[in-house]
C-alpha cells in the first residue's frame, strides 16, 4: 500500500490559507490541515497518513468510489487512542473538489442524529460525519456504539474547528420543493451511480451526469405514494434539451426504466420517479421547475 | 415547461434487464419464475449452528469445521465428507483458497484452516495449497493453481450492493476499477479470465456474522452485523450469492421496520448468471438444502 506521512504537530492548526495566492511567488499554496498528536484527550497511535485518488483504494478497500464520485483530491487520516484503555478513534478528512462536493458526499448518507459540527454533522452508532468548506470529515470509533458518542463528538468538533469555512449548501438544493419532502433523503450528486444508490434509474448515464452537471434527489410523499424527484442543472440549455430528448425517447420506449415523468425549464430538468397521481406528480414538477433560473 | 410520461411502469421494469435482477434477488420473484417455475438446477446448502458463535462473539472452530463437512456431504449427496472433498480436488491438484481479509469482517482463519486441512487429507501436497487474498496474482501457488476454492463473508458494499463470492475474485484483476461500472455489473466477466475460468470448484459464503448495512468510509459498524451463525456452500457462485442476498434483504427489512432494498442493487449476481452463464439466481431454480439450527433463518 502506498501512503505518505503528513506533518504532525502538537496542536491542531491550519498551516496555510486555503488555496490563497502566496505573496512571495504568486503560486497557490496547498491548504494542509494537521491532525495533531493529541486531540480532546486522545493520543495519536501512529503517524498521520495521506492518500490520493489512486492510493485511497488500498486504504478504504472497495469503498473509495463514493468519494471519487465527488472529486476526492486526497484524504488525510490518523488513529487515536485514550491515555488508558484500548478504544480507538479514526479521523479521516477528505478534500473534495469543491464545498458543493463536500456537502454532496455528506448528504449521501444522512440517517442519524443531527449535531452541530462543522457546517453540518450527523452522528450514528459511533460514527460522526460532517462537512466544512471543501472538507468532508469522518470520525469513527472502531468499537462503535453510543458509549463512544461524547468522545467522537469532542474529537470531531476539535478537528472541524480548525478547518476553514467556505462555501454554502449548493443553491440547487434549495430549489427542491420543501412540502412533503423527507429532508433526510436529500442528496446532492454528480454521478449516475450515486443516483442509483438513492433511486435506481438504470445502469447507464440517463441524465448525462458529468463534472459540469449537478443534481439533487429527494424523496417525497405524494398522497401516500413515495416518489423521488431528481432535479438536474446543465451548463447550458442545449445540453439540457439534448438530455431531455434522450430521456423522452428512452423512457417512452419499451425499456428498462421505472415509471418516470420528466419536465424541463431552461437549463433545469426534473424527473419524478415512481407512481403517484398525475396531478400530484405534475404539481411537484411545476413547483420544482417554476420560474426557471 | 414540457412534460412527458413514459409508457414503462415499475412492473415492466422489474420484469426485464437489471430491474429483474434486483427484484429476483430481493425475494419478490421474477416474472419468469412466477409463471413457469424452473426445475432446480443448482444445489446450495445452508447450514447453521447456534453454538458456533457464542454470546461473547467467540467462534467455535471445531464446530465450524464440522459444519463445513456436513454441508459438503449434503452438497455432493455422498456418504462422507471425505468423498465430498474428492468431488472438489484430486491429489494432483494445485489448490488456491481465495479468502477475504477485510479487517472488519474477514474469513475466519479457522475456516481457512479447515478447508486447507481437508484438501490435504484428499492427498494434495501441502506445498501445493495456499490461502491468499490480496496477493493472489503474485502467489506462486495461485499462479499454477488447477483448482480454486472461494470463501468470504457476506456484507453490504457501497458500490456493488453486496460483497459476494462473485466479487471476491476481484483480486485476480490488475485494475479492479475497470469492473466498477453500473454498480459492478460486469463482475461475472472476471470469471472468464484464464486464471479463473473453470477452476473455481467450490464457493463458501460465510454467514456467521454477516453485515447487512454499511455506513461511512470504513463501511462498518457493529450495529449492522448479527450472529446468523451459518455457512452457504455450493458449486454455483450465483446461486450461493443469490441465497445470501435474500437473507440479507430479509434482515434489512426486519431491522429497519420497512422495505429497505440493498442499495445499490446487487444486480451483478443476476447478471453473472444471465450474461456470463455462471449460474442461476432465481430461487425457483435453486435447490436449497437447510441443515442445523432453523430459528430466525430469514429464508
Amino acid at each position: 500500500m502506498r501512503s505518505q506521512r503528513i506533518l504532525t504537530g502538537a496542536l491542531l492548526v491550519v498551516l496555510m490559507g486555503g488555496c490563497a495566492p502566496d505573496e512571495g511567488d504568486g503560486m497557490p499554496v496547498e491548504y494542509t490541515p494537521v491532525l495533531p498528536d493529541q486531540v480532546a484527550g486522545w493520543d495519536a497511535s501512529g503517524p498521520g497518513e495521506s492518500y490520493d485518488a489512486e492510493t485511497i483504494y488500498a486504504y478504504i478497500d472497495g469503498h473509495a468510489e463514493v468519494y471519487l464520485a465527488y472529486g476526492m483530491q486526497r484524504c488525510v487520516s490518523r488513529r487515536y487512542r485514550p491515555v488508558d484503555g484500548d478504544a480507538e478513534i479514526v479521523v479521516d478528512l477528505f478534500e473534495m473538489a469543491s464545498p458543493a462536493d463536500a456537502y454532496g458526499v455528506f448528504s449521501h448518507d444522512r440517517a442519524g442524529e443531527t449535531v452541530a459540527v462543522g457546517q453540518g454533522g450527523i452522528f450514528r452508532h459511533g460514527w460522526l460525519s460532517f462537512w466544512k468548506g471543501s472538507w468532508y470529515g469522518s470520525v469513527y470509533a472502531t468499537g462503535g456504539g453510543e458509549d463512544a458518542r461524547q468522545d467522537v463528538l469532542d474529537v470531531g468538533a476539535a478537528v472541524a474547528g480548525a478547518l476553514e469555512d467556505g462555501g454554502d449548501i449548493p443553491s440547487l438544493v434549495t430549489r427542491m420543493p420543501s412540502s412533503v419532502l423527507d429532508p433526510a433523503s436529500v442528496c446532492y450528486l454528480r454521478s449516475p451511480q450515486i443516483l442509483n444508490a438513492h433511486v435506481f434509474v438504470g445502469g447507464d448515464n440517463l441524465f448525462g451526469f458529468g463534472p459540469e452537471v449537478e443534481a439533487v434527489v429527494g424523496k417525497y410523499d405524494l398522497g401516500g405514494a413515495a416518489v423521488h424527484l431528481v432535479l438536474v442543472q446543465y451548463p447550458d440549455e442545449t445540453a439540457a434539451e439534448m438530455v431531455e430528448r434522450r430521456v423522452r425517447e428512452d423512457v417512452g420506449a419499451e425499456g428498462q426504466r421505472p415509471s418516470m415523468v420528466v419536465g424541463r425549464n431552461g437549463v433545469l430538468l426534473a424527473a419524478v420517479i415512481g407512481d403517484a397521481s398525475n396531478d400530484d406528480v405534475e404539481g411537484l414538477l411545476e413547483e420544482a421547475l417554476g420560474g426557471g433560473i | 415547461m414540457k412534460k412527458n410520461r413514459g409508457s414503462v411502469n415499475r412492473r415492466d421494469f422489474f420484469k426485464i434487464g437489471t430491474g429483474a435482477a434486483a427484484a429476483g434477488l430481493l425475494g419478490t420473484g421474477s416474472a419468469e419464475s412466477s409463471e413457469t417455475p424452473a426445475a432446480p438446477t443448482s444445489r446450495v446448502v445452508l447450514i447453521r449452528e447456534k453454538a458456533v458463535v457464542g454470546e461473547d462473539g467467540m467462534l467455535d472452530g471445531e464446530m465450524l469445521h464440522s459444519m463445513l463437512n456436513r454441508a459438503m456431504t449434503s452438497l455432493f449427496e455422498v456418504t462422507s465428507s471425505g468423498k465430498a472433498w474428492k468431488q472438489v480436488v484430486s491429489p494432483k491438484d494445485v489448490v488456491g483458497i481465495k479468502t477475504n481479509v477485510w479487517h472488519n469482517l474477514r474469513t475466519p482463519p479457522e475456516l481457512e484452516e479447515a478447508i486447507r486441512s481437508e484438501v490435504i487429507k484428499v492427498g494434495v501436497k501441502p506445498e501445493d495449497v495456499a490461502v491468499d487474498d490480496r496477493g493472489v496474482l503474485e502467489n506462486p501457488v495461485f499462479q499454477r493453481a488447477t483448482t480454486l476454492i472461494n470463501t468470504r463473508p457476506l456484507r453490504t458494499h457501497n458500490w456493488s450492493g453486496l460483497g459476494t463470492c462473485i466479487k471476491n475474485m476481484i483480486m485476480f484483476v490488475p485494475r479492479p476499477p475497470e469492473y466498477h461500472a453500473d454498480s459492478c455489473a460486469p463482475l461475472g466477466a472476471m470469471w472468464k479470465l484464464p486464471e479463473l475460468e473453470g477452476k473455481v470448484k467450490l464457493n463458501i459464503l460465510v454467514m456467521l456474522t454477516p453485515q447487512f448495512h454499511g455506513v461511512g468510509p470504513h463501511s462498518f459498524s457493529k450495529e449492522y452485523i448479527w450472529p446468523y451463525r451459518g455457512l452457504i456452500v455450493g458449486v454455483d457462485p450465483v446461486a450461493v450469492d443469490a441465497t445470501g442476498a435474500r437473507i440479507l434483504q430479509a434482515k434489512r427489512d426486519l431491522y429497519f421496520g420497512e422495505p429497505r432494498p440493498i442499495s445499490p442493487p446487487a444486480h451483478h449476481i443476476e447478471i453473472a448468471g444471465s450474461r456470463y452463464g455462471l449460474g442461476v439466481s432465481d430461487p425457483a431454480a435453486i435447490d436449497l438444502v437447510r441443515l442445523g439450527w432453523q430459528d430466525e433463518a430469514l429464508i
